[in-house]
């Protein structure tokens, strides 16, 4: 079973994400702030991290900075998932080492194919 | 007696004679010599008689012309008395005259002799010649003319100097630079020099001998004419300044003149000389400076010249109010004499060297304590200044007060400091706003999809509705957040409709809203009896949203949970609400911006605490709108409390 971190400290938003991929056969773990994201992605070695970017204690920017440069996580695909839709937002996603980008409000069935891509 | 052949007294012979006429003409004879003798003897002039290379008489006045004695001279060789340049002259003259031929005895003849002390004298001798004895004789009648000479020699050498005298002045005449006009006691022009010829256009020629007044000079001849004859009536010089006349050119000039009395013992009436001079360049020059000087003086910059050792040599009018004090306390002082700030002199006289020692501007902006003792800014610029021979002789400095402008300024780069903070601030609005109204989209977007494409059982179509339309206010209620800001920043304000209302049921509404939110907070409302039943006259929907505002702050900067405390009380006529929190506190620097439109508390992003930085911006403008403050105090990590007031009777 593939596990899936889904990092957003909105329990309505983590929902979403939940039922958008609860058909699949995914494990889906969260984190609520940017410092618990760290923690559990080294620690439950997700297969892909949707990571949003306003967070508390560390904003998803630097936690996607971090995992890619730490060799226990670099490895793991990261999708941010954020309301940040600026140009210089989605640059900035891609200095960090993000591999993709998707803008909320995004549609779930999207989520799901890129999710899906990702893993295959 | 009579002899005879042998020599034997034979006899005695008479003859006898009447001689009785000639012993009369022998003594007439005798006595005319006498008189004669008496006349020489006793003459003032020296007279001789020479006859045989030798005086035959010499009387006192010779004697006492020659040094000699009497005897002396009746034995000496006659030419030991001339002088050695004449005595061939004399001799040959005399040795003719002796031989009868008087024709080359020279009349009068002057020449020299010397005197037995060495001593010469000239004299003029008279001769004639005399039977003596009856034999030729020189009788010489002589004159001492050393005197007369020598006064004769110097009314020549007086002559020669005038001559020499006059030879100088006609040079000089000739070659002063001034116009020179002589003028005769008649009124005609005795004299015009070449500078009269060159500055008037007239030859001396052609104006020599004519009168005065008919000159055919173009110049101010009633100033002149009156000089004229003020100087002839008090017979002194008489100076006109700034004359005006038409220089040779045709142009207008000015010129400077003094009429000085010519004095004749001759004739009553005095002549006059005219010094003068075209004076238009100095006078243009002085116009000039005056300007200069006015321009200098009306300055709005301090201006002054400074000598090697830093001593003022000029200051205007502005230098002298920047120090307060009267020309004579600066002119000749130094900074360190005149101002009373050492350090600041010192620093102002080791400027001054800077630019003595490399000859270069130097451009000074300082800040210099003024007369009233306040600080002010000055910008300064320091020019060396270079005699003729490039040898450096001082500095002008331009002082300008630039105070007002540096308070400008200032205020200009505080604005733009503002305006770029503003920017910002704007710039992470947007991107906040765009944030905040894309996060509830998310829900009402993707849960409203889920709904269309899954058949969902009852229970979760109910909550995933119920999130939408939690969202679909939260959006409501951000663009309404919006639409507020946008009417503040346009100057339309809101419409407050006032109605009476129960302050406690507003804030209970409102606790119980966020009692539901979240369940790491405990709230407590503290509200004295009395005041329970407390109506306020005021915008109920406006004051629930304020109230809102400072409770949902409060949640969000106590993340950790914690105790929120709403306090009402009674201030005079006003009913004051805190909300206090024990959350992180806000930034001391943060305090002077918190109630300004998009400004967020600075790690409220790093923090991941949402907002528009809008909230208190518009809760400021509704208690505001209602006659009440609004204000904060905080410590970090201790928490904040928020606090506004509201009229009661209103």
């Amino acid at each position: 079973m593939k596990k899936i971190l889904v990092a957003d400290d909105l329990p309505k938003i983590v929902e979403l994400i939940r039922v958008t991929l609860e058909d699949k056969d995914y494990k889906i773990i969260n984190a609520s702030n940017g410092k618990e994201t760290l923690r559990k992605a080294r620690k439950e070695q997700p297969n892909v991290i949707l990571l949003d970017v306003v967070m508390p204690k560390m904003d998803g920017f630097e936690v996607c900075r971090q995992l890619k440069k730490d060799p226990l996580t670099k490895e793991i695909p990261i999708i941010m998932l954020t309301a940040k839709g600026q140009e210089v937002d989605k640059q900035r996603g891609k200095e960090v080492g993000a591999n993709d980008y998707i803008i909320k409000p995004f549609s779930p069935s999207t989520l799901s194919i890129k999710v899906k891509e990702i893993l295959a | 007696m009579v002899r005879d052949s042998s020599g034997q007294i034979v006899g005695v012979l008479f003859s006898g004679e009447d001689i009785t006429e000639r012993k009369k003409r022998e003594q007439k004879l005798q006595e005319s010599e006498e008189r004669y003798k008496v006349i020489a003897e006793n003459s003032f002039s020296a007279i001789y008689i020479f006859q045989d290379e030798r005086f035959k008489f010499v009387n006192s006045a010779f004697i006492r012309l020659s040094g000699y004695t009497k005897k002396e001279l009746m034995s000496m060789d006659y030419l030991n008395l001339i002088h050695p340049d004449y005595r061939d002259m004399i001799k040959k003259t005399t040795e003719q005259a002796l031989t009868g031929d008087i024709s080359n005895l020279p009349r009068e003849p002057d020449f020299k002799v010397i005197r037995k002390n060495g001593e010469i004298r000239w004299v003029k001798l008279m001769p004639a010649v005399i039977k003596y004895t009856g034999k030729p004789a020189i009788i010489g009648n002589v004159i001492d003319i050393t005197k007369y000479n020598k006064v004769k020699e110097t009314l020549q050498k007086t002559y020669d100097e005038l001559q020499k005298t006059n030879a100088q002045n006609e040079q000089l005449f000739a070659s002063i630079s001034s116009i020179i006009i002589s003028v005769n006691e008649n009124d005609k022009i005795t004299q015009w020099n070449k500078i009269s010829e060159k500055t008037f256009g007239i030859a001396a020629k052609n104006i020599i001998g004519r009168p005065f007044h008919k000159c055919g000079i173009h110049w101010e001849w009633a100033i002149i004419a009156e000089g004229i004859l003020s100087c002839r009536k008090k017979k002194r010089i008489v100076r006109l300044n700034d004359v005006r006349f038409t220089q040779a050119n045709g142009n207008k000039g000015y010129l400077g003149i003094t009429i000085n009395p010519i004095i004749y013992k001759t004739h009553r009436q005095p002549g006059v000389l005219l010094l003068g001079a075209d004076i238009t360049e100095r006078r243009r020059a002085e116009e000039r400076l005056k300007q200069y000087q006015f321009m200098v003086e009306s300055a709005y910059d301090a201006i002054f010249f400074k000598n090697l050792k830093s001593q003022y040599v000029i200051a205007n009018k502005k230098t002298l109010e920047a120090f307060a004090l009267p020309l004579e306390k600066v002119i000749g002082k130094n900074d360190y004499e005149i101002m009373l700030n050492k350090e600041e002199a010192d620093k102002n006289i080791k400027d001054d060297c800077i630019v003595f020692e490399t000859g270069k501007s130097k451009k000074i902006i300082k800040q210099m304590t003024g007369v009233d003792g306040k600080k002010r800014w000055f910008q300064t610029i320091k020019v060396p200044q270079f005699d003729d021979e490039g040898k450096i002789i001082g500095l002008v400095g331009i002082a300008r007060d630039i105070t007002e402008h540096k308070i400008f300024e200032n205020l200009i780069k505080e604005q733009n400091e503002q305006l770029k903070k503003l920017d910002q601030m704007k710039s992470e609005f947007l991107s906040t706003a765009a944030h905040e109204l894309r996060t509830p989209l998310t829900s009402i977007l993707g849960f409203s999809e889920i709904l269309l494409k899954r058949e969902l059982d009852k229970e979760r179509q109910n909550k995933f509705l119920k999130i939408i339309n939690e969202e679909a206010t939260s959006l409501a209620n951000l663009i309404n957040d919006l639409l507020d800001i946008s009417k503040i920043e346009s100057g339309q304000g809101f419409k407050i409709k006032k109605a009476p209302f129960k302050l406690r049921e507003v804030i209970m509404k409102n606790i119980n809203f966020f009692k539901s939110q979240t369940n790491k907070h405990n709230f407590q409302l503290n509200m004295p009896g009395d005041l329970v039943d407390i109506e306020i006259n005021a915008d109920k929907d406006k004051i629930y949203q304020v109230v809102e505002n400072l409770l949902s702050n409060a949640i969000k900067f106590s993340t950790q949970g914690g105790k929120i405390i709403i306090s009402v009380e009674q201030a005079n006529e006003k009913v004051k609400v805190s909300v206090i929190d024990n959350g992180m506190g806000i930034p001391e620097k943060d305090f002077p911006y918190i109630f300004k439109k998009f400004y967020r508390v600075e790690n409220t992003l790093t923090l991941g605490i949402r907002g528009t930085g809008l909230g208190l911006a518009i809760a400021k403008h509704i208690i505001e709108s209602h006659g009440g403050e609004i204000w904060a105090e905080s410590k970090i990590g201790k928490g904040s409390t928020f606090s506004f007031t509201l009229p009661i009777h209103t």
